[in-house]
């Protein structure tokens, strides 16, 4: 039976094995605690984790997110080789159950294919999924004609190219992604973010990655592309 | 802010920056002026194509689909036949290329008719007024050969264009003008000899 590791640290307790469990119930997995000693350094934190996830029946972990770029948290999800979920301090988790997923896509077929089994996953689970993507100076379309049709037909189109399951909605912004990422999360009041990354922090879609972890106020699922 | 600072073009700059604020600016999507020179080009002021075409040029984001080849059509009557491939290789690309991100939900055939446009009367400078055809032909220097088939004045038509002549065949007689040349009744063929002009078409 897959298991969802929780890797709880000194006054993490209620918040990690709080969204632990919300996850194994999507997964229909077993939930296995992990608990990180006080006194060791960050990398030996990192390590206990990574050695800890790496382990056959571990299916992802759950862990504190800090903000310093060299907490252990960081330095596993740059180096884990499967999906972790980092909680924010003070992470709004709305019990009993996960409702809603906001997944930020870039349209690249890579941030496509890393959340693809997820959005799979949480559409079979009945969670109510919502795609963002931001339009920046590198993704805009080239052209755009009549706006009513233009609109109808790109989001049609994209979530074709970028989203399997049914019933899937597409929200559009055009700025900053990281920026919109906090705010539709709010809007929207989603329970969780999914999004694909490089595991690069210095990488481009890192901005949005540590943006969303440390500002959008809910735990943030991070699946390496590298996964698929 | 300059166009280019926003985005390369082509590029749906009001998607990017809002509608507002493209209001606000000199970006256009396409020059309504331009499309006066297209369409109505007998009404517009002589000699006015050129000076229009470096107005709007740095300030077209082309974000229309059916900029590209009209402007490539331009561009050719213009004499500026290199800048003009460089458009119509735009347009072209536009659906093979999947450069607006929903070829899959149906190609454009409006900028199909504006290639067709684009090559006719821009490269191949064919135009019909008074029951003459006239012919002022701008050829990129990387081609060779442009032959278009077409039909007009009830005859079927076929010009034939090299950088050192353009032949004429029609299945019946029409009367045709070579820019700078007098018209014509021609039967069967004919082929004008020297090289094009260079420069702005005279009705532009």
């Amino acid at each position: 039976m897959p298991e969802v590791l929780a890797a709880v640290e000194a006054g993490q307790d209620s918040l990690v094995t709080g969204v632990a469990e919300l996850i194994s119930g999507i997964m229909q997995a077993g939930t296995r605690r992990l608990d990180v000693p006080e006194g060791i350094s960050q990398e030996q934190a990192a390590a206990l984790m990574l050695r800890a996830l790496d382990e056959p029946a571990a299916a992802l972990a759950v862990l504190a997110a800090h903000s310093s770029p060299r907490a252990a948290c960081w330095r596993v999800v740059q180096r884990a080789r499967k999906p972790v979920v980092l909680v924010p301090p003070g992470a709004k988790v709305r019990r009993p159950a996960i409702s809603r997923v906001l997944l930020p896509l870039n349209g690249t077929p890579e941030s496509a294919v890393a959340v693809a089994d997820t959005m799979g996953l949480l559409a079979r689970a009945g969670v109510d999924l919502v795609v963002l993507h931001v339009f920046d100076a590198a993704t805009v379309p080239r052209f755009w004609d009549q706006a009513a049709h233009a609109h109808q037909a790109w989001t049609e189109e994209f979530l074709a190219r970028n989203a399997a399951p049914a019933g899937v909605r597409l929200e559009l912004r055009s700025g900053s992604p990281g920026e919109h990422v906090v705010d539709v999360a709010g809007a929207e009041e989603a329970d969780l973010i999914a999004l694909g990354w490089s595991q690069h922090l210095d990488a481009g879609r890192s901005r949005t990655v540590r943006r969303s972890v440390l500002h959008a106020g809910v735990p943030v699922l991070l699946v390496p592309v590298s996964i698929n | 802010m300059l166009l280019e600072h926003v985005a390369p073009v082509p590029v749906a700059a009001d998607v990017l920056l809002g509608r507002e604020r493209i209001a606000a600016s000199q970006v256009i999507k396409q020059p309504d002026v331009l499309m006066l020179h297209h369409l109505v080009p007998g009404e517009v002021a002589p000699g006015s194509l050129r000076p229009n075409l470096d107005f709007y040029g740095p300030r077209t984001a082309h974000g229309s689909s059916l900029s590209p080849a009209i402007t490539a059509c331009l561009l050719a009557r213009a004499g500026r036949a290199d800048e003009a491939l460089a458009m119509l290789r735009m347009a072209l690309d536009l659906d093979l290329g999947d450069l607006t991100g929903m070829t899959a939900a149906g190609l454009h055939m409006a900028t199909f008719g504006g290639v067709w446009q684009a090559v006719l009367t821009g490269f191949a400078g064919v135009s019909v007024s008074g029951g003459l055809l006239r012919i002022d032909p701008r050829l990129p220097t990387s081609w060779q050969c442009l032959q278009v088939r077409f039909r007009c004045l009830g005859r079927r038509v076929c010009v034939t264009i090299t950088p050192e002549a353009v032949k004429v065949g029609a299945d019946g007689p029409i009367r045709v003008q070579r820019a700078g040349s007098q018209p014509r009744l021609v039967s069967g063929g004919v082929t004008f000899r020297g090289l094009p002009e260079s420069g702005e078409m005279n009705d532009a």
